[in-house]
């Protein structure tokens, strides 16, 4: 006999702790369609018995019908270790095709402990073109020349003696396009993007971390010509001198070892970091051989900032903008920043639309108004540039961003 | 048992996590991390201490001084935390406060140094010399290579003159942590005290570079630019000598301008009159103008 669920939620009004009760209740809401409640309901038994596996299938599935596949797949993991556990049919499916299409070239396991897997970024589909890049026409010729060329000819470098691969380090404000640039030379390159973060190495054990490390150059080295980007360098290769702990230093030293290719060779992997904090990158990393090119990506300049504007309002209703204008209103804005006016512009005219009924476009007056509201974010980021330049007296590994200071009047 | 240990070791990852973002200086990124964990750990003493000093480091004083004292109602035998107050206290100026932290503090862990550095810098700075010597003293007797009581002796020693070649303890600073920044801090204290101007400078200049976002350091670089530039040169005894110098140039002037009187034409003494007038009021404006103007 089936119960209905005024009888579940009556029976577990007298007996809250009946976790067979809760279980039927919640596979009853999972029936009805409300995974959410479903959810909760599943959460309060895994917080009575930890251990059981049944609770741990039924949110995982709970998580799935909520189209939160990778907590389900995790949560399923999880469960596996668990007393009795039984298996799901439907979510064993989705977890061998998730395998299947998501799954890491290359996993390094670590000898015996089963959940500490690298997980690699699977490579987008979506490819960055340097014509999305807004502007930047001085930096992408740059790029174009002294990093994709090279790896593109090698035989005419070559005869230069100059190599494909090697390190660039992308230097520059938040928010100013730098991972966008390096996803874009690996396009460029036609070779494949490896996007690593400092999540992807950091390890609780003792050695782990830098074995995470040598498993992603390996993985670069396996699929070259390959792009390895490090997205925040800065947090993987910080200065050992400002380090405290053993550990941090510990990567560097493997970062260092990497990049040096000892017994293994680096040719055709191109190395692409991205810091907006380059004076805490270790010193050693920036020397020949290893992030030698280091490249500015300085803020927008007006035509690369009206071009992102008409980027961000193409599908929007608008009328006619006058996109250089408001470039005109936004120096030292970032893309980021620009996006946020553009948004802020949006909520003018849908508050309109909700409050007045009155239905138009994001109109002109919507963005120089959002471009009051809106402050550069990158000019943190300059005035920490001008300490530098202007009083600690740096060397030419700032001469870059020294001209852009002055060209802007900012030092 | 299993969910347990996976929890547990989950929170240790995020523990980790945080303190290796903390020590990068990657605050918001710290932060973010952290209010996952607490999301789901919110019990954890290790993270709630994590999110207040990241409060702290982050120039946000009263809700790291909140976080602080929630997790001391919770923790309060917590080292960190109440190390973390004695701070807060001594930032918000409450000087009383912040003594008796630090002396419970030394009272529980006799042993260790750094609360004898961080009581002793207390002292400092309410200009307790004697006490201040004897807490770093007893702290090298504890640790005697300990980076913060070895600052905090060489600092007296540089208030009590004994700068540079003099100051063992600066000595032993630079030779025991060579990388530690506080040891370049001192030298550029112990160089400017010395009237090594450029010296100074140049090694302030390096802690800069190594961190051009501290305002601290930015204003040493400007005063010590300032005092190293040319427009400078005619204070130079006063900068060499301070207060004795002034005082010396004060009387000689008015030794010479009485003196003049006598044999001087009056057009000459009058000159004389006006530059000496125009030199003390050089001296007042001109370096805090040309600090502006750097």
């Amino acid at each position: 006999m089936s119960e209905s669920r005024e009888d579940l939620e009556h029976a577990l009004l007298g007996d809250p702790f009946n976790a067979e009760v809760r279980g039927r209740y919640a596979e009853c809401l999972l029936a009805a369609a409300q995974h959410a409640a479903a959810l909760a309901q599943y959460e309060i038994l895994i917080r009575q018995s930890p251990e059981a596996a049944p609770p741990h299938v039924g949110a995982a599935r709970a998580l799935l019908l909520l189209g939160r596949s990778a907590e389900a797949a995790k949560r399923y993991a999880s469960a596996r270790q668990l007393q009795g556990f039984v298996p799901h049919d439907e979510l064993e499916a989705h977890l061998a095709a998730t395998a299947r299409t998501h799954a890491p070239k290359l996993a390094v396991l670590d000898g015996g402990r089963g959940d500490n897997v690298v997980m690699l970024a699977a490579p987008s589909q979506e490819r960055t073109r340097f014509d999305d890049v807004a502007g930047l026409e001085d930096l992408k010729r740059t790029i174009r020349l002294q990093i994709i060329e090279p790896f593109l000819k090698p035989g005419l470098f070559a005869k230069f003696k100059k190599r494909a691969g090697g390190g660039v380090l992308l230097y520059g404000p938040p928010g100013c396009g730098k991972t966008m640039i390096a996803r874009a030379v690996a396009t460029e390159c036609r070779a494949e993007f490896v996007s690593v973060g400092i999540s992807d190495v950091l390890n609780l054990y003792i050695g782990e971390s830098e074995r995470n490390l040598a498993a992603l150059f390996e993985k670069a080295r396996h699929s070259r010509p390959c792009v390895l980007f490090f997205d925040e360098i800065d947090a993987l290769g910080f200065a050992r001198s400002k380090a405290h702990s053993e550990h941090t230093r510990q990567i560097v030293n493997e970062f260092l070892a990497q990049l040096d290719g000892f017994g293994t060779d680096n040719h055709e992997v191109l190395i692409l970091a991205a810091t907006n904090m380059p004076w805490d990158v270790d010193s050693a990393l920036k020397r020949p051989g290893r992030f030698s090119r280091q490249v500015f990506v300085p803020p927008p300049d007006e035509v690369a900032r009206a071009q992102i504007v008409e980027l961000k309002l193409t599908g929007v209703p608008h009328e006619a903008i006058d996109s250089r204008a408001i470039a005109a209103v936004t120096p030292h804005f970032s893309g980021a920043d620009i996006e946020g006016l553009v948004e802020l512009a949006k909520d003018y005219v849908l508050e309109e639309h909700l409050t007045r009924n009155a239905e138009r476009g994001v109109q002109q007056q919507d963005l120089l108004k959002a471009a009051q509201s809106v402050n550069a974010s990158t000019l943190d980021w300059l005035k920490t540039a001008r300490n530098l330049v202007k009083y600690a007296g740096a060397d030419d590994a700032y001469s870059e961003v020294g001209r852009y200071l002055k060209t802007h009047k900012l030092v | 048992m299993s969910g347990d240990s996976s929890g547990s070791r989950e929170l240790a990852a995020i523990e980790h996590e945080a303190r290796a973002l903390v020590e990068r200086r990657r605050y918001s990124q710290a932060q973010i991390a952290l209010s996952r964990g607490l999301k789901d750990f919110p019990e954890s003493i290790e993270l709630q201490y994590l999110a207040a000093f990241i409060d702290y480091a982050s120039e946000r004083p009263e809700q790291a001084m909140q976080g602080v004292r929630t997790l001391l109602s919770q923790a309060p035998q917590h080292y960190g935390a109440r190390t973390l107050h004695a701070h807060l206290l001594e930032g918000a100026k409450e000087l009383p406060e912040a003594e008796r932290v630090w002396i419970d503090l030394l009272r529980e862990y006799p042993q260790r140094a750094d609360c004898f550095a961080g009581y002793g810098e207390l002292m400092l700075k309410t200009l307790n010399l004697e006490k201040a010597r004897r807490l770093a003293e007893e702290g090298l007797r504890q640790s005697p290579d300990h980076a913060g009581c070895l600052y905090l002796a060489a600092m007296i020693d540089l208030i009590r003159n004994r700068s540079g070649a003099e100051s063992q303890h600066l000595q032993r600073m630079l030779r025991e942590h060579p990388e530690h920044a506080r040891s370049a801090l001192a030298l550029v204290i112990a160089l400017a005290a010395k009237g090594n101007d450029r010296g100074a400078l140049r090694i302030a200049q390096e802690l800069l570079r190594n961190q051009p976002d501290s305002q601290h350091l930015l204003t040493l670089v400007r005063n010590l630019k300032a005092r190293t530039h040319w427009t400078m040169l005619p204070l130079y005894p006063m900068r060499r000598w301070g207060w004795t110098a002034a005082i010396a140039i004060t009387l000689l002037a008015i030794v010479g301008l009485s003196v003049g009187e006598r044999v001087l034409p009056a057009p000459v003494l009058d000159a004389l009159t006006w530059i000496w007038l125009g030199y003390v009021i050089y001296s007042w404006v001109w370096p805090r103008l040309l600090r502006r103007y750097l």
